[in-house]
């Protein structure tokens, strides 16, 4: 046995490298990849209650409705599709997340772990909402898009869930791990009229 | 571009979504016979005007939803669940 | 009418080329006629010409809404060629390039065909064994393909990007004798040379009706008023279900939008037609230098004659992907076609339930290059009042049957067809 386990490398390892990129002084925009645990979770047939009801009861999280997400202490969800979530957890709370969910679920819901399936990117400062403009077709303006909304949609031709996390503003954005690199690609390559600085992950 | 209304995910653009035809037609039943089957499969009204039909948010919430949609003028009149019944502007 | 010549166009150059005769009259419609062909697109004037010229009968007219030639005819990439795999396609389309080779002598019009070869792209050892047999296929009906190797493909068009990531070229499959031809001079030529044996080309007359007595039909209410006929042809392409709705019928068809685009006039910089089917583009050049290209259907019913603009993404990106010199290239025009998708991408040339009514439509989006042959084969059908063997499997009944020419085998879905 080694010392300690090898570090779980991200979709994201050697691509984003921490430091100031392009033009500005002050980086006005940060990029962060964070490496939470994912689960997807999806009730079964006329069970979406009894879901609601068991992770409400483990993890304290009352489950967002469409184009919503919700967060508590030790998870946080996102709306994906009628009956069905997209789960996260950091620090202790992440080991073995996908098993704490079909553990509470039990029989009335599907888990998937997706932990090594998505990449998340954190998005944040003033330009964000310019920048993901580029590529993003939903409209972000703060009258209609504002912390605690999500949306699933497409971002430069990839899938991406997104999620406002605060007002700053600040989003995290959910991508397919095998697609991850291309889409890193884009978002500094559309950040990079702003400057903006990669800090390390968390 | 058409923008449709994804009754879960609001307004979203054409690209999110994959047609999939003429919302109208019903599968006949197991016995109803080779002619209700060749109606059923091959033959279409294929309206110049409003037409009901499928669109699947493939890149969204993945559901199948209705869209009544004028062929010609490329308007939406409405979208609805899958499970709704929609209906037809008279003009 | 006279004929067109060298010597005739020295000598209407002498007086400014002011008194030429009109290509064709512009008669009034008679009370009735033997066959009335509804739609004066190519297809329409095609087939009324081959009943006149094939078969004899002269008493013809051909009924257009607007001006002749500018439904499909006028809004295609005017590609010819006969690269099918299945028999049922490959000989009528064959049939149909060796009509496109005489063509210009048999009308006295110029149409510009030019044999400047079809070029199909494969990228994999599986594409080209697909490829492979798609060739043989036609070498073993007596029609010309050739398995070019990546280099073979370099000599002929260098400006490919050989090395594509996801789509790099491993060689095509190439008809020399496909090519194009100026599409409205078809319109053209078919009318003069239908018009000179006695058929009466009727613009702005839109069909509204269709008389029906005894199962039998009696003519067309139009809106010019009634014109009886014995027999009648549809013609109509995207509006084939519109038409087919007038007598009840209801058809395995879908009309779906397909885009084209072309550029600004450049140097000749494209030899032959050149498709990259694993993009959806494909690309020709025009004599006058535009580079005339498209990719798929849009893929929603659709009558609009215009399209969306991320179809026009797909083909922009896809065409620049396969020549990476295209992203310098401006567009000059786009337009949309209405094209008849039938469940499964083949055409119906065939007799209707109802007596004396003919079709000849669902071409999706290759019914250019059917037009002499479809004119052909619907003259032959009207006049015989059944099918030549070129189009016998070409009904509306082989989907009932099961008998489905799904050369794709994309199954009955037109969008994917």
């Amino acid at each position: 046995m080694p010392a300690s386990a090898p570090e779980p490398l991200s979709a994201l390892h050697g691509v984003a490298a921490p430091g100031r990129h392009a033009v500005g002084g002050e980086a006005p925009l940060t990029l962060r990849e964070r490496r939470p645990s994912l689960a997807m979770l999806l009730a079964r047939k006329a069970r979406a209650r009894d879901v609601a009801a068991a992770v409400q009861r483990r993890f304290g999280l009352a489950l967002p409705a469409p184009g919503r997400a919700a967060a508590a202490q030790d998870a946080s969800a996102i709306w994906t599709q009628p009956d069905g979530w997209l789960l996260s957890a950091d620090g202790a709370a992440a080991r073995d997340f996908a098993g704490a969910v079909k553990s509470a679920v039990g029989d009335a819901g599907s888990v998937v772990d997706q932990t090594h399936g998505k990449a998340v990117l954190l998005l944040t400062g003033a330009p964000a909402r310019r920048v993901l403009a580029t590529g993003c077709r939903i409209d972000l303006h703060p009258r209609v898009f504002a912390p605690g909304r999500s949306a699933v949609t497409q971002i430069a031709h990839i899938d991406c869930i997104l999620r406002q996390v605060d007002a700053a503003p600040g989003y995290e954005l959910i991508v397919p791990s095998s697609l991850a690199e291309a889409f890193y690609g884009w978002l500094t390559h559309a950040a990079s009229a702003y400057g903006y600085e990669v800090l390390a992950p968390a | 571009m058409h923008r449709i209304d994804c009754p879960w995910c609001g307004l979203r653009d054409e690209i999110e979504f994959a047609y999939r035809g003429d919302a109208t037609v019903r599968r006949p039943p197991a016995d109803a016979g080779i002619d209700a089957f060749y109606e059923y499969v091959y033959l279409r009204d294929n309206p110049r005007g409003w037409h009901v039909e499928w669109w699947h948010h493939a890149a969204g919430c993945r559901q199948w939803i209705k869209v009544v949609r004028h062929t010609t003028t490329h308007a939406i009149h409405a979208t609805a669940k899958a499970d709704e019944d929609m209906q037809v502007p008279r003009s | 009418m006279s004929r067109y010549s060298a010597f005739r166009l020295f000598l209407n150059g002498l007086t400014g080329h002011a008194s030429w005769p009109r290509a064709w009259r512009n008669p009034e419609p008679r009370s009735s006629y033997d066959v009335v062909i509804v739609g004066g697109g190519g297809h329409g004037l095609a087939a009324a010409y081959y009943l006149a010229k094939e078969h004899g009968i002269a008493n013809v007219a051909v009924v257009e809404k607007g001006p002749i030639g500018l439904g499909n005819t006028g809004r295609n990439t005017t590609i010819v060629r006969s690269n099918y795999m299945f028999p049922q396609n490959h000989r009528f389309y064959e049939w149909s390039l060796k009509l496109w080779e005489g063509l210009e002598q048999d009308l006295n019009f110029n149409a510009m065909v030019s044999q400047r070869g079809v070029l199909g792209l494969f990228h994999s050892d599986g594409q080209r064994q697909i490829f492979a047999r798609r060739g043989n296929w036609m070498r073993l009906s007596g029609i010309d393909a050739e398995l070019l190797d990546r280099d073979q493909v370099r000599a002929i068009v260098p400006q490919l990007d050989f090395d594509n990531a996801r789509f790099p070229i491993m060689g095509g499959l190439l008809q020399r004798r496909g090519g194009t031809v100026r599409h409205d001079a078809v319109a053209w030529g078919y009318a003069r040379a239908a018009d000179r044996r006695g058929v009466d080309i009727i613009q702005h007359c839109e069909v509204t009706g269709i008389r029906i007595v005894a199962n039998r039909v009696a003519g067309v209410e139009t809106t010019r008023g009634f014109i009886g006929a014995k027999k009648i042809g549809l013609a109509v392409a995207g509006n084939t279900s519109h038409l087919a709705a007038m007598v009840g019928l209801r058809l395995p068809i879908e009309s779906h939008v397909l885009q084209a685009f072309v550029s600004e006039g450049l140097k000749p910089f494209v030899d032959c037609v050149v498709t990259f089917g694993a993009g959806h583009f494909y690309i020709s050049q025009s004599d006058k230098g535009g580079l005339v290209f498209g990719g798929n259907i849009d893929g929603y019913n659709s009558y609009a004659q215009r399209g969306n603009l991320p179809a026009m993404e797909h083909v922009w990106t896809a065409g620049v992907a396969l020549m990476p010199a295209l992203s310098r290239v401006r567009v000059l025009r786009q337009w949309g076609g209405v094209m008849d998708m039938t469940m499964d991408g083949s055409p119906l040339i065939c007799r209707t339930p109802v007596e004396g009514l003919y079709l000849d439509g669902g071409w999706c989006y290759g019914g250019f290059k059917a037009t002499p042959a479809a004119g052909w084969c619907h003259a032959h059908t009207i006049a015989n009042d059944a099918p030549h063997a070129l189009n016998s499997h070409f009904t509306i009944d082989r989907f009932r049957q099961g008998l489905t020419i799904d050369e794709r085998g994309a199954g009955p879905n037109p969008w994917l067809q």
